[in-house]
């Protein structure tokens, strides 16, 4: 299927996202103050507008699954209902599979292989809250109810029916003088392909033979197909309107198959019934025939409803005792049913899409045509030179002018084109009051999370890479800084545990904090660990102060709780944090205090796409460093550095700072002449103040930094390229991997 | 011809058409007792087929499509409901 050229689609996909987001914030609103109208009317509409506009599609699964969902929250509505937790849960793990499925359109156009099976089970738990009552209308409505022939179709009928497959219903009440239009009602239907039952009903009695009118056409048509809905009615289009068409989806038949165990169960019971009854009475049993006729009807049935239509039942006894074993080997065969996997992870990166305001593109549609206008004053200015008018002086201040005027603009579009990039921090954000609430419920804690500024703005990939750092932090801070309720009161604090997530923009940077008033770190707990660990010497951790040895969460290996737990402990520990944040050019710090909570600072530049690069010159190299952390740069006598082991390190402002040889570190070979001074750029990495022996510093510029790719993605240590003035290449180094 | 009337026995062959309902019917008419094959038969018009639902002859050979012998022999037991 094409989907994704359906302009249709396309839009679809942005807006159910949408629709779904709103549905869960509405959910999760709701949830915090049970019966507001407001919330719940926003989540009726967002699923209502979902159900009409996935109709238009053919998605019959997904619809499916959104009208059940709104039929719970209907009954919720006008009361009939009180929306529990636990349906909470149901309806968040719904709208969850709908954003898988919208996810799958948005890769492949189409809803994923298994989605009409599990449609069936979560339609069928999300009307179960209803009851039986609840159900009847839910199953009249047009789009899920089966159509009232089938159920009274015989069950043998019903039998014969291929199973585990979605089927199409069809009624076809051609109208009595269709003979005459050249129609052949009954060769059309057998047109359909995959036709499985057919069943011509007529109309009305029939007349006396006599009175018979060969060319009325007097019967209805009754089919069952295995064969795509879309088919069927490419077939019917000239008689849409006298053709009733219904997909069938996967275990429409709800009695036939043995489905669960409770069926399997009662089968075998009923087997074993039969067995008794045949074995009883003597030899001489006046009833024994209307006995063995009984038990062969029960059989017949057992057959019938447990889909084994191919079982031949014999007349006699000894025959029908073999078919009751034959049947109970059959049970003990069928599996039951396995329990629901688990969804897979959606797989990330669908092609995303960008939502711009209209004043921004017209920014930059204003200075494209400004640089349109400077691109032929300088095709104007070489005929001028060509012509020999102007003196080279004149064509230097010229040139010089222009150039000044396609600075200015570029510029200009630069910011226009940052402006565009520039995606509120509530993009992350929202993902969190679900997140905090999931994992709440799960450890039996009582959280309530604060979300502020979420209005603030960064770039779009600053916001990105944003995401799993937060959800790392807030994670940690549910599993190991806020306590068990009782906990906290016996601490004296309040029952309900506070996480403040708040982003701010502090000059060309935007700072976001993840603060809670948990049980905070233990600066003794920490010392011991990482001796414990050997990620430290004992007495080297001792010399650490409160504030330090905070700082030993961030150690590569370490992690405090006792038991890796599934919420934090997922094998990324908080040096992979801090290093992610690094690599997009931020900083993240940590604050705590013992009992009172404590508080993750990330310090993130505004923007990405432009970075300002410090050139550094390694022998006959040059390479980039982002400025977001030198520190400083310095130059130091020789006879200052001094050997620590096999390490050096040089005194800075009475803090011995350790020293690395960059050519050491990239493989180049030593610079001849030992200087008198080396250049060190002091920088700040992995939390570390470390100098870097230099050849020489170069100057600083603004760049666009290129990751890399090709065949040079995955290279070790770089984390990218940009073009130098004179067109080489300049590769930027990655110092917190290179120093690691 | 694929509809050959016969003494007591009609033979439906090949594709049969909506043409064949006026002599198949006076036919029906006419035979007490009738019999059809429908052993041939490929395609059945409908005008045909509900002929033979009407009248109900004795199938002696049913049509090769096992989903249209199905409908042509199964008792009508559906309440044709709106």
């Amino acid at each position: 299927m094409s989907g994704l050229a359906n302009p249709l689609l396309q839009q679809f996909i942005p807006e159910a996202r949408d629709l779904l987001e709103q549905a869960g914030r509405a959910l999760l609103a709701l949830e915090r103050q049970p019966g507001a109208a407001a919330p719940m009317n926003e989540l009726f509409r967002a699923m209502h507008t979902l159900k009409g506009t996935s109709g238009l599609f053919d998605m019959a699964p997904f619809t499916r699954l959104v009208h059940a969902a709104e039929d719970l929250l209907g009954a919720a509505q006008a009361g009939r209902l009180a929306l529990t937790p636990a349906l909470a849960d149901l309806l968040l793990d719904t709208l969850d599979q709908l954003g898988l499925w919208v996810d799958a359109l948005a890769t492949t156009g189409a809803l994923p292989a298994d989605a009409a099976v599990a449609v069936e089970a979560r339609a069928g738990r999300l009307r179960a809250p209803l009851g039986p009552q609840g159900a009847a209308p839910a199953e009249a409505a047009p789009d899920a109810a089966l159509p009232g022939w089938l159920e009274a179709l015989p069950q043998e009928a019903r039998a014969a029916l291929p199973r585990g497959r979605p089927l199409v219903a069809l009624r076809y009440t051609p109208d009595e003088h269709c003979f005459f239009r050249g129609e052949d009602p009954l060769g059309l239907v057998r047109q359909v392909p995959g036709l499985c039952l057919l069943r011509l009903v007529p109309l009305a009695p029939w007349p006396p033979l006599d009175q018979l009118d060969p060319f009325r056409s007097t019967l209805a048509y009754l089919a069952v197909a295995d064969a795509p809905v879309a088919t069927v009615e490419e077939l019917f289009r000239y008689v849409r309107d006298q053709a009733e068409i219904v997909a069938l989806p996967v275990g429409w038949d709800a009695v036939a198959p043995v489905a669960d165990t409770g069926a399997a169960e009662t089968l075998r019971a009923v087997l074993a019934a039969q067995r008794r009854l045949i074995e009883a009475g003597g030899a001489e049993d006046p009833i024994a025939d209307g006995r063995m006729a009984a038990a062969r009807m029960v059989l017949s049935r057992v057959a019938a409803q447990a889909g084994w239509t191919d079982a031949a039942l014999p007349e006699d006894a000894a025959g029908l005792l073999g078919a009751i074993a034959g049947f109970e080997a059959r049970l003990d065969a069928t599996p039951p049913p396995a329990p629901e996997a688990a969804l897979p992870e959606a797989p990330r990166a669908a092609p995303t899409t960008l939502r711009v305001e209209q004043a921004k593109i017209d920014t930059l549609m204003n200075l494209i045509g400004e640089l349109v206008v400077a691109k032929n004053a300088l095709a104007w200015l070489a005929r001028r030179a060509e012509q020999e008018s102007l003196s080279v002086r004149e064509l230097a201040r010229e040139i010089k002018d222009r150039q000044a005027l396609v600075s200015r603009i570029a510029e200009a579009m630069q910011g226009a084109v940052m402006a565009v990039r520039m995606l509120p921090v509530e993009q992350v954000f929202q993902r969190f009051p679900r997140l905090v609430r999931d994992i709440a419920r799960r450890l039996d804690k009582q959280v309530e999370l604060v979300l502020e500024g979420g209005e603030t703005e960064a770039d779009k990939t600053i916001v990105e890479a944003l995401a799993d750092p937060l959800v790392h932090m807030v994670r940690n801070s549910l599993d190991h800084g806020i306590e068990m309720p009782a906990e906290r009161i016996a601490a004296g604090k309040p029952e309900l545990g506070t996480i403040r997530l708040s982003a701010m923009a502090e000059n060309e940077h935007v700072v976001i904090r993840v603060e809670d008033d948990g049980r905070g770190l233990d600066p003794a707990r920490l010392r011991a660990r990482v001796a414990e660990k050997g990620l430290m010497e004992p007495a080297r951790a001792a010399t650490l102060t409160d504030e330090e040895a905070c700082q030993l969460i961030f150690l590569p290996g370490f992690s405090t709780a006792a038991e890796v737990s599934d919420l934090s402990g997922r094998g990324v520990g908080m040096d992979v944090v801090r290093s992610t944040i690094e690599r997009v050019g931020g900083r993240l710090t940590l604050a705590s205090r013992k009992g009172e909570g404590t508080r993750f600072e990330i310090i993130l530049p505004l923007s990405m796409a432009v970075t300002r690069l410090m050139t550094i010159a390694c022998g006959e190299r040059l390479f980039g460093v982002p400025m977001g952390l030198v520190a400083e740069t310095v130059r130091v006598p020789r006879e200052r550095l001094r050997r620590v082991g096999d390490r050096e390190a040089f005194v800075l402002r009475e803090r011995l700072v350790p020293v690395l040889r960059l050519a050491r570190l990239l493989d180049l070979p030593d610079a001849e002449a030992m200087p008198d001074e080396e250049a060190i750029l002091v920088v700040q990495v992995n939390g570390q103040r470390l100098g870097l022996v230099v050849g020489a510093f170069r100057e600083v510029m603004e760049a666009i930094v290129r990751p890399l790719d090709g065949v040079l993605a995955g290279l070790p240590g770089f984390g990218g390229t940009t073009l130098l003035g004179d067109g080489r290449v300049l590769l930027v180094l990655d110092l917190p991997e290179l120093m690691r | 011809m694929p509809v050959a009337l016969k003494e007591g026995l009609a033979v439906l062959d090949g594709a049969c058409t909506v043409e064949e309902a006026e002599p198949l019917l006076q036919w029906l008419r006419e035979t007490p007792d009738a019999q059809v094959d429908l052993g041939g038969c490929t395609a059945l018009h409908a005008a045909l087929a509900q002929l033979l639902l009407a009248e109900r002859p004795r199938v002696v050979a049913p049509p090769p499509d096992p989903v249209l012998a199905a409908a042509l022999a199964s008792p009508l037991a559906i309440q044709v409901t709106r």
